[in-house]
């Protein structure tokens, strides 16, 4: 997984990686995200999540070796 | 990234943005009369306080993507010739450009959309932030 732009400042973190049971969701990655790193908790309604190069919805499903990243909304231009 | 002799062109640079180089290089089809150039220049203000910079990062593989599948949108909405945008990342000082768009079409109409359409579509979804460097004061401070 990668964190970009604030969440790497409040975390420490750019990569880690988690152990998902199969079938887990991108709800499930962000719960765990969460549970690893409880500061981003107060972001997350606002937290995109990024699954390979596109956004992915909370029912998305994650397949193995899945790129996750969870951002902050986006601030380009 | 650039794509040149295509209809798009996208470059995500820690370069300064050199407007005039872009200008030189741009050739103008000849049944094209309308040429819109947009450049996103960097504020002294940020949430209510003075700043001195930015400090643009990006996702870049995602950035460049998400770039391409919005220019790809824009070229297949309206009727233009060709489409230019240039990303700076980095730190960037108050009065430097941060973004360069340039349209190329027939007629103004859809030069002025195409160029606002992109520009809104790439506040949404191109993994790009900013956040302002050392240096910030609060509102009515340090001023003369």
């Amino acid at each position: 997984m990668q964190l970009f732009a604030e969440f790497r400042r409040i975390t420490g973190t750019e990569r880690f990686e988690l152990d998902l049971p199969p079938g887990a969701t991108v709800r499930d990655v962000l719960s765990a995200a969460h549970g690893k790193f409880p500061a981003l908790r107060e972001f997350q309604r606002s937290t995109l999540v990024a699954r390979g190069l596109e956004f992915a919805k909370p029912e998305e499903g994650v397949g193995d070796g899945d790129e996750i990243s969870l951002m902050p909304p986006v601030a380009g231009g | 990234m650039e794509n040149r002799g295509s209809r798009k062109q996208l470059l995500i640079t820690e370069q300064p943005i050199d407007q005039a180089r872009l200008i030189a290089e741009r050739r103008i089809p000849p049944d094209c009369g309308a040429v819109i150039e947009f450049l996103g220049v960097v504020r002294d203000e940020e949430d209510g306080k003075r700043i001195s910079a930015l400090e643009y990062e990006a996702y870049r593989e995602m950035a460049e993507f998400q770039f391409h599948k919005i220019m790809d949108e824009t070229l297949k909405r309206f009727p233009i010739s060709l489409l230019h945008v240039v990303h700076r990342v980095g730190v960037i000082q108050v009065g430097e450009p941060s973004l360069y768009v340039c349209v190329v079409a027939g007629h103004r109409g859809e030069a002025f959309e195409a160029s606002k359409y992109l520009i809104d579509r790439l506040k949404q979804v191109v993994p790009i932030w900013k956040r302002p460097v050392s240096g910030l004061l609060p509102r009515g401070e340090g001023e003369s």
